[in-house]
């Protein structure tokens, strides 16, 4: 306990200094503090931690979705899909998809907060404007762009070939080397807005002065940008890519509703393939599925720990 | 540099003016197009040239999407309703007690306390939907808009605790102080004083945590089978699934979800300042 704290304390603190028996006594704050908390760890626990041990748990037995009965079977789930030859490539585009999605999140983001950072009428309703794909409901978003997908209502490839762009309609979804390409378009368009917005709250406190002066000492541009700008958000760009990295990575309603992993399995990212796995092939293995969660784990702890990283940094630098 | 100053004005001017409009034509066009197809006529939407503009603005596919026998639209707006609400309310409550001890109290724990509340809101729903499925299947809470709730907690309490803590911080401990020194409890002090600053922290945290909960997709697309307890993504889902589009319905049962949640994000962002713990946090 912190001398201020103690100082705050009920009389309990205080009689503490006097009255031998009441250090056995937990302090009131402790008390209350645990107390309060109670409910909100209780949720925690029971429906995060303990489904997370679970998941392993799980990955451990073989479970079947239509059987009670969970044989305990050691690793041999892991066996079966690290051999399988389908994870390794679903695991290769995860990670396509999340550093492709992410990269260019980052840079769209990054230019509209620079625009949007500047003074022009109407800038307040573009601002909004450019916040509508964030706010809406990921199935929205994707109903929206199958429609514009769509080889029927065919109307994102009216525009492209009147804009002579493409010379014959692409199936965007229906084709293998159309259907990552179109994920990542809808996963962008919905995710750039984070980038955006989080981006113009780190440029907007720099001071016009250090811009001037910076000027003054004959930076043109891409210098302002570079030494002036990108130092002063770099915190806040690392923490929202870390952030947008753990949601891409894990991104399962995009995909799904999209192209439901296809066609064949193009589009199958590691949630696709658990979520596959555990309700949808053959036997309806949850356990294989439980493999497939489990071992995004690391992933997981790793862009957690960097993410306490940056945002320790970040506290260290403000104070 | 080589180039003036008036000439790079000039060039950040244009660059910026039609990045801009490039960014508002990518984001604004396709809500413009799904929102124009729920007016259109159904014969009008599968046609060699696209109409962008209709004189005969309908409201069929409304009508269509209430009246389809399968969907029960009006089943899915009240289980979605029902879960969200029940969802919000919860984790509001959860999150206020948490929040105040988080940034009120000083006991032992409560820096990494705080930082554990935070990650256990990045544990995403893909490494916890197969466990959350036995258990609720253990305790027969599939298939059930009371179980739905509860599994909506695993995110929206997290998210309203750090939210409300961050809030709570910034309220000035001095006035609770003064309070108590009027003679009202510290608890007295909470429910005079902080609560009512707090108020509009409170309502940015229930409104975000409805969004959330009212987008949600994953959880209610393995948790529920029929429209008992299913949501509107999920009942809208199907729709997508069919063999033959009705893109009408569709579009206008898109739209009507997504104009609650649109509305409560802006009015959920007037509450907050700007910043990572306002400004853009979102599932």
């Amino acid at each position: 306990m912190t001398q201020a704290g103690a100082e705050r304390a009920d009389p309990g603190g205080a009689r503490g200094l006097t009255d031998p028996k009441s250090r056995l006594r937990l302090p009131t704050e402790t008390v209350l503090g645990i107390a309060l908390m109670i409910p909100a760890l209780a949720t925690i626990i029971g429906l995060i931690g303990y489904p997370t041990l679970y998941a392993i748990w799980i990955s451990l037995h073989t479970k079947l979705l239509a059987v009670r009965d969970m044989p305990f079977v050691g690793l041999e789930n892991y066996v079966t899909v690290l051999s399988q030859g389908n994870f390794w490539p679903a695991l290769g585009r995860t990670i396509y998809f999340t550093v492709v999605s992410v990269a260019i999140k980052v840079c769209i983001g990054m230019a509209t907060a620079l625009v949007l950072n500047e003074n022009w009428p109407g800038r307040g309703l573009a601002r909004a404007a450019v916040l509508l794909p964030w706010a809406l409901p990921p199935l929205t978003a994707v109903v929206t762009w199958r429609f514009l997908f769509n080889d029927t209502t065919n109307v994102l490839n009216y525009i492209l070939i009147k804009a002579h762009l493409i010379e014959k309609p692409i199936l965007w979804l229906a084709k293998v080397e159309y259907a990552m390409p179109s994920a990542i378009i809808v996963g962008v368009w919905q995710g750039f807005p984070f980038f955006a917005i989080t981006l113009l709250a780190g440029l907007s406190p720099i001071p016009d002065d250090l811009y001037d002066a910076a000027k003054v000492d004959g930076a043109g541009i891409i210098h302002r940008f570079l030494y002036v700008s990108l130092p002063a958000v770099f915190p806040v760009l690392m923490v929202a890519v870390t952030l947008s990295t753990i949601w891409t990575f894990n991104q399962f309603t995009v995909i799904w509703l999209l192209t439901q992993g296809g066609p064949g399995e193009a589009t199958t990212t590691l949630p696709i393939a658990a979520y596959q796995q555990a309700f949808v092939a053959g036997s309806k293995n949850l356990s294989r599925g439980a493999v497939y969660a489990v071992l995004t784990f690391p992933v997981l702890v790793i862009l957690v720990l960097l993410l306490n990283h940056f945002i320790s940094s970040r506290e260290e630098t403000e104070a | 540099m080589t180039l003036g100053l008036k000439w790079e004005r000039r060039f950040k001017v244009i660059a910026g003016a039609l990045w801009m409009i490039f960014i508002l034509t990518w984001v604004l066009f396709p809500t413009y197009w799904i929102a124009l197809a729920s007016f259109k006529h159904p014969k009008d939407l599968a046609v060699r040239i696209p109409l962008f503009w209709t004189t005969e603005p309908t409201l069929m596919s409304y009508k269509g999407l209430f009246t389809q026998p399968f969907l029960q639209f009006e089943r899915l707006t009240l289980n979605s309703l029902a879960v969200s609400l029940g969802a919000t309310f919860l984790s509001v409550v959860i999150a206020v007690f948490a929040g105040l001890a988080l940034a009120r109290l000083k006991f032992p724990g409560r820096q990494r306390l705080g930082m554990a509340v935070f990650f256990a809101y990045l544990v995403p729903p893909v490494l916890l939907f197969i466990p959350l499925y036995v258990v609720m299947a253990t305790f027969k809470l599939i298939d059930s808009r009371l179980g739905l709730m509860l599994v909506y907690s695993s995110f929206t309490v997290p998210f309203c605790v750090w939210m409300l803590r961050g809030y709570f911080h910034n309220i000035p401990v001095e006035l609770e102080e003064c309070a108590m020194i009027d003679g009202c409890t510290r608890v007295g002090a909470w429910v005079r004083i902080v609560l009512p600053l707090a108020s509009p922290g409170i309502a940015a945290a229930a409104i975000f945590a409805f969004t959330l909960a009212w987008n949600e997709f994953l959880y209610a697309y393995i948790l529920t089978e029929t429209a008992n307890a299913q949501t509107m993504p999920v009942g809208l889902a199907s729709f997508i699934q069919l063999d033959v589009y009705r893109w009408g319905e569709l579009s206008a049962g898109a739209l009507l979800m997504a104009i609650p949640a649109v509305v409560l994000y802006f009015l959920g962002q007037r509450f907050v300042v700007a910043g990572l713990t306002g400004g853009a946090v979102k599932g």
